[in-house]
């Protein structure tokens, strides 16, 4: 019970973790109000409740995919919304910055919360299970903040030198895997087929192993991608990024305002 | 148009291209698994190697269990009282594990794809 509920809360909590340290470092080095950061968490929390109290509906919606879309959508637009402030602030823009990165915690928490929420409500009431599951929550949580903190702290230093294609680069692959990841469950309901994968490296590195779940939460890492999985995290991380090389930082700005 | 917003727009045009991927909705070979005091069963399930099948559990438990699988990549919550579909295959022949996420120890199980005339993959 212990380790599987720290299994879990890795699973579910070190991508908003890994997500929100890497919004700190950018607005903490831009020196933006942190105003973004309160009202993300809090309304991303009040919304995985509502979503955990609902999810049995939300399920049944389209025969049985209800959850399946949901998950799709909300992670489509969580890289949508990544790709719009990574190149917004390649030009130097940070006007809809905070209302960007508030969004980014909302639909992160909620979508990844209502499912170690679902967890919990199934042992909460099981008083034998009480206190793995308390360390086990608090445990995980331990990881998850020092991972938060490390990758705040090189990236906030990056940024500082002004080293801002590998923050970029960081954010497109995490935001690309996780939508990547959501094709997975598009197949399992029949919305999208499911081809044989192109390669596998269970061998190496499993899915299911702690190296496998890290690498999951930090590039997208599977270990039996298919081949539309790897041609969209490819056009979602690479040509993002070949675009911020190519231009150079405020370029467009000045084009615009000419 | 603006260059930029041009290649904003092929660049999501080719995304979506991409995603839309046709599925087969013809009738599939449908295979039943129950789980009942955190167990599935049966515990092993034959399915034909090489094509896609129509995986139906039922929750017979008083609380919510989350189905898993590494070796298949799927991952569904299973409602107590209810029937959830997933999909599954074409699979080459061998053995896929899959288990509960919230009972690991207990809830396990494994899909065998097995060749017609070959149901032996061990």
């Amino acid at each position: 019970m212990l380790i599987n509920t720290i299994i879990l809360l890795l699973r579910d909590a070190l991508p908003v973790f890994w997500m929100l340290s890497l919004l700190l470092a950018q607005g903490n080095s831009q020196a933006l109000s942190r105003r973004w950061l309160w009202g993300g968490v809090s309304l991303g929390l009040m919304l995985a409740i509502i979503l955990m109290v609902n999810v049995g509906w939300v399920s049944e919606q389209f025969q049985g995919a209800g959850l399946e879309w949901l998950t799709f959508a909300a992670h489509a637009l969580i890289y949508a919304l990544v790709a719009e402030l990574v190149l917004r602030s390649h030009l130097g823009r940070y006007r809809y910055w905070q209302l960007s990165a508030a969004l980014l915690c909302v639909l992160t928490i909620a979508i990844n919360g209502n499912y170690f929420l679902i967890y919990l409500d199934t042992y909460w009431r099981n008083a034998e299970h009480m206190l793995s599951l308390i360390s086990g929550t608090l445990l995980g949580l331990g990881v998850c903040i020092s991972a938060g903190i490390l990758n705040y702290l090189f990236n906030y230093a990056l940024l500082q030198r002004g080293k801002r294609l590998l923050w970029a680069g960081l954010l497109l692959c995490w935001s690309a895997g996780q939508w990547v990841y959501t094709f997975n469950l598009m197949a399992q309901v029949n919305l999208m087929s499911s081809a044989a994968p192109i390669w596998n490296t269970s061998n190496w590195v499993a899915d299911g192993s702690e190296w496998g779940l890290v690498l999951n939460t930090l590039v997208g890492y599977e270990a039996t991608p298919t081949g539309l999985q790897i041609l969209v995290y490819v056009l979602c991380t690479v040509l993002p990024l070949a675009f911020l090389v190519r231009i150079p930082a405020g370029q467009l700005c000045n084009e615009v305002s000419e | 148009m603006t260059k930029p917003k041009a290649a904003a727009v092929i660049y999501i045009l080719m995304l979506f291209a991409c995603l839309m991927s046709h599925t087969a909705r013809a009738a599939l070979p449908e295979y039943t698994l129950i789980l009942k005091n955190h167990l599935f069963y049966p515990q092993v399930v034959d399915v034909p190697a090489g094509k896609k099948v129509r995986l139906v559990i039922e929750n017979q438990d008083a609380e919510p269990e989350e189905f898993d699988s590494f070796d298949l990549n799927r991952e569904k919550v299973l409602f107590p009282g209810r029937r959830t579909v997933i999909y599954v295959g074409p699979l080459e022949p061998g053995i896929y594990d899959f288990f509960g996420e919230f009972h690991p120890n207990q809830a396990k199980g494994q899909i065998r794809a097995v060749t017609e005339g070959q149901p032996d993959v061990d």
